[in-house]
């Protein structure tokens, strides 16, 4: 039995057990991946994980429980398992008030994706990188496998989704902190394209390899790439796009929240389910919107609203969490084959790192630049610059030293691992800015 | 349980040169009341084994949550075709990994279990707290939680048996403030977060604690911003906890300064070469890697890949002697180390860690810090933390500061922020408090590691004196 039926068999084995008119709702995270921890082009750490997390949530009236643990896959054990486990929450049930946010999806809506693998084996994709990057000192992680999310509940509803992924992160040195970082992840590997990554590279390396430039604290005209950006955006997303966090006030978009302050015309940011990577249900079994515009026009337009907050908010629900899985900035003007002649003189950045708040109420950002960054000068790369650090307010960077947005835009698939495999995903255009704040 | 589970590995295992069995079962309780209302309680319960193997000059991982028979041979299998795999094109030398050679046993130590009140009695606790915390109509977000995570991890060989069992709690309280577009936020416990049980509330005075954050959050929404000078800062054990943990902890890393870290947490401006001579600090600097603490929430009796844990000093009088290290890093580095080989759970093969990392009391006191300070400031309680990759450069905010004016605290600020170099900063540390500030404090969070990991490490410390440090305020 393959791990979607063992888990709508167990969901209906623990409806079986249900009394009166308990309500149960049930999850399934798992993955089975292999994970090629490389350095030094050889292998550091190579393994195989398979787990899998089976969610309840057991509900009667406005009293609700819940709890996850991991299974085996192995029907009789897992049963066993889960029925003691819903023991427990029938019981805690009578410990803990009603809940009058409690609220979950009563119209039964079944979605199902589930295609067939074609992820090459890991080991033939660590020939490939070890072999084309050859004479490069290459360090990183290879991932690789199926992820699995399920949801069943007792009223009828069920929904699955498989997808299977490969997501290799990985860094080529040349000296001390002097590297590119590049990223290749999808669902079917493309030889010519990984190829294509090895050719920029190696420029890119060819470009490290001269003197770097210490550079004066100071405003700097600047390109962000959709991976720079991208540290920037995973920061303000920490209750930034939050119903919750609005209301509550912690929001560091406040400022935008409560009409102060906008962002640039030309800023229009979603959240796309339909083009992301994570399932089309929610844990309570509510179907998701293809997209939700947070913000448009550079003015604040919706949130995103979790089962708990569309009851407390009267807001319908729109999203699994209250945190970007699946963010989409509108492209600009720009060409990419633009870029160096649009930055004229001054940076291009195209990694930062360490991204945190030095004052949230201003939605101010600080981090530091990283890998490979460049001194631009009169439209040509002149010398890659040692790491300095930025602290300045989203509402300049996206406001008003915001000068265009590329054209295009590149899919950054999240490289998270922590628990297991994240499916978010980041579609992000670079943008050219003036007046970027760099200090030492 | 355990036996069978060795038992039904050994039947499926073939012949290797060396195999290691580490079995983990963790359970994690939350409770959280928010703004008077009980949010939906956590229960996360988890089990599953990892496996290595060392085959013919490689080595490979299987790790699995599935514990019968099958799910042991398919997790065998996996990590002995990645043990071949790697014995072709291996960075590890197989002959250094670590083969344990003494069993034992660690135990938290819990005087009050977390079942010793009901969650009924736990909700009404929060609840009270959370009545404390809403002391005034503008603070208009507070929350209360505690939190529990029972683990144990039994590490097999064909030698030794090492058998741990964890008991962490953490206790957790927040007030938010807010007039118009202008929000602070005092919070209070995920410092303390410890190996023990529901003792740590009286230890910490944790429900008494929370009409003083909410007064801290309400003056802080009157508080002018942090000046921008230069000038003595002084950092609460709240604080001194996340320089430690970035601008000590992680920079001495050996497996960062060995490169396995490049393309993710960073590399270290420590290099190998700087170990018995680098002068890291001023010499009241004395770090130690210390499990002597079984309440702290690092402490272990052996790391996972089974060595011993023993104290050991990473800097003394300001000298750098030995990095962080387990048994293959020491190896693979000719370095000296300690046991600090981690893993944050079943799934996640061990790396080089911090654990306890704590810098020891010296002599000034609090008071006598303050009264010869012309111009300085105090900061507590860290809320933002940013640094590079070679971990040099570093920028930490605080939530709360209050101005040192000739020998006396005075204003209170907002947004304090600080800016510093490691290699600088600690040379410019000119008092070490004694033992009456020293807080076993900690980071139950720390992420590091491909893939990812995150895993809890204790630093402890009295408050310290810094010169010449650039501050700086919000907006």
């Amino acid at each position: 039995m393959d791990i979607k039926d063992a888990f709508f068999t167990l969901s209906s084995g623990l409806n079986q057990t249900l009394i009166a008119n308990e309500v149960l709702l049930c999850t399934l995270q798992g993955e089975q991946t292999d994970f090629v921890r490389f350095n030094n082009s050889r292998i550091r750490q190579a393994g195989s994980v398979h787990q899998y997390e089976f969610g309840l949530q057991l509900i009667n009236g406005q009293h609700h429980s819940s709890a996850t643990c991991t299974i085996s896959g192995q029907h009789e054990t897992d049963l066993e398992q889960l029925s003691h486990l819903l023991v427990t929450l029938r019981v805690q049930n009578h410990q803990i008030p009603e809940d009058p946010f409690l609220n979950y999806s009563t119209i039964p809506e079944n979605t199902e994706f589930n295609p067939e693998s074609e992820l090459l084996e890991s080991e033939l994709v660590m020939d490939q990188l070890f072999s084309s990057g050859r004479s490069l000192d290459q360090v990183g992680i290879f991932s690789n496998g199926a992820l699995y999310q399920g949801f069943a509940n007792s009223l009828g509803q069920k929904n699955w989704q498989t997808r299977y992924q490969f997501n290799l992160d990985w860094s080529c040195y040349l000296k001390t902190d002097k590297a590119v970082k590049t990223r290749y992840a999808g669902t079917r590997w493309d030889q010519a394209k990984f190829a294509g990554k090895f050719e920029s590279i190696r420029q890119q390396l060819d470009l490290l390899n001269t003197p770097a430039l210490t550079l004066e604290p100071g405003q700097y005209r600047c390109y962000l790439s959709p991976t720079a950006l991208s540290s920037i955006l995973e920061i303000a997303a920490w209750g930034g796009f939050s119903l919750k966090s609005h209301h509550t006030k912690s929001s560091p978009l406040i400022k935008l929240n409560e009409h102060k302050t906008r962002l640039q015309q030309s800023i229009r940011l979603s959240e796309s389910h339909a083009n992301g990577f994570t399932p089309a249900f929610t844990p309570q079994g509510f179907i998701k919107p293809d997209e939700v515009v947070l913000i448009d026009e550079g003015a604040r337009n919706d949130y995103l609203v979790n089962a708990r907050s569309a009851r407390e908010f009267n807001h319908s629900v729109n999203a699994q969490a209250e945190s970007p899985q699946s963010m989409h900035l509108a492209p600009g003007q720009l060409p990419s084959a633009d870029i160096l002649q649009a930055i004229d003189t001054g940076l291009l950045i195209n990694n930062l790192w360490y991204t945190n708040f030095s004052d949230r109420s201003n939605c101010r950002i600080t981090g530091m630049t990283r890998f490979a960054c460049f001194f631009v000068e009169n439209g040509a790369i002149k010398a890659p610059i040692n790491v300095m650090r930025f602290d300045q307010s989203l509402y300049d960077i996206l406001g008003d030293k915001l000068i265009d947005l590329t054209r295009e835009t590149e899919c950054l698939a999240s490289t998270d691992t922590y628990y297991r495999r994240s499916s978010s995903s980041m579609t992000l255009p670079g943008i050219l800015i003036d007046g970027f704040n760099l200090s030492f | 349980m355990n036996n069978r589970l060795l038992e039904t590995f050994k039947s499926v295992l073939p012949a290797v040169d060396f195999w290691s069995l580490r079995y983990v079962n963790t359970d994690y309780q939350q409770i959280m009341v928010r703004q008077n209302r009980t949010e939906p309680l956590t229960l996360n319960q988890s089990q599953g084994v990892h496996i290595t193997l060392l085959q013919n000059g490689g080595i490979g991982y299987g790790a699995t949550s599935d514990l019968t028979s099958n799910g042991l041979q398919l997790a065998i299998e996996q990590a002995s075709r990645w043990a071949k795999y790697s014995s072709a094109c291996g960075l590890i030398d197989t002959s250094q990994y670590p083969r344990p050679s003494e069993s034992g046993q660690w135990q938290s130590p819990v005087e009050q279990d977390w079942d010793s009140l009901t969650v009924a009695d736990k909700i009404t606790l929060l609840t009270d707290i959370n009545h404390a915390l809403r002391s005034d109509d503008a603070i208009v977000d507070w929350w209360a939680s505690l939190e529990n995570i029972q683990t144990t991890s039994i590490l097999f060989t064909e030698d030794v048996t090492i058998e741990q069992n964890f008991s962490q709690l953490t206790s957790m309280l927040s007030a938010l403030a807010n007039r118009g577009i202008e929000s602070q936020q005092r919070s209070y416990g995920i410092e303390f977060s410890a190996q023990n049980g529901l003792e740590q509330l009286a230890r910490i005075e944790f429900a008494e604690q929370a009409s003083r954050i909410s007064q801290q959050a309400l003056q802080l929404l009157d508080a002018p911003n942090c000046p921008n000078s230069k000038r003595s800062l002084v950092l609460m054990p709240s604080q001194m906890t996340m320089q430690i943990h970035e601008s000590i902890g992680h920079p001495l890393e050996l497996d960062r300064i060995l490169g396995d870290e490049r393309n993710y947490a960073g590399t270290s401006f420590v290099t190998e070469d700087m170990f018995g001579t680098y002068q890291y600090g001023s010499d009241l600097l004395n770090i130690s890697y210390d499990p002597r603490d079984p309440q702290q929430i690092a402490s272990y009796g052996f790391d996972d890949e089974g060595i011993p844990a023993r104290h050991e000093y990473l800097i003394r009088n300001g000298v750098l002697l030995r990095p962080l290290a387990g048994h293959l890093s020491q190896q693979r580095g000719n370095q000296p180390g300690v046991a600090n080989s981690r893993a944050c759970d079943w799934n996640r093969p061990a790396i080089d860690r911090m654990a306890n990392i704590n810098l020891e009391p010296g002599n000034s006191t609090l008071e006598e810090i303050i009264a010869n300070t012309e111009s300085g400031i105090l900061m507590d309680t860290n809320r933002s933390w940013s640094i590079d990759d070679s971990r040099n450069k570093f920028q930490f905010g605080c939530e709360y500061a209050q101005l040192i004016e000739n020998g006396e605290l005075t204003t209170v600020v907002k947004n304090p922020n600080y800016r510093g170099i490691s290699s600088h900063f600690w040379r410019n540390l000119s008092a070490v408090c004694n033992a009456s500030t020293y807080q076993a404090l900690g980071v139950p969070t720390c992420g590091k590691g491909e893939p990812n990991q995150a895993i809890q490490v204790g630093h402890a410390s009295p408050v310290c004196q810094f010169q010449n440090v650039d501050v700086f305020g919000g907006g």
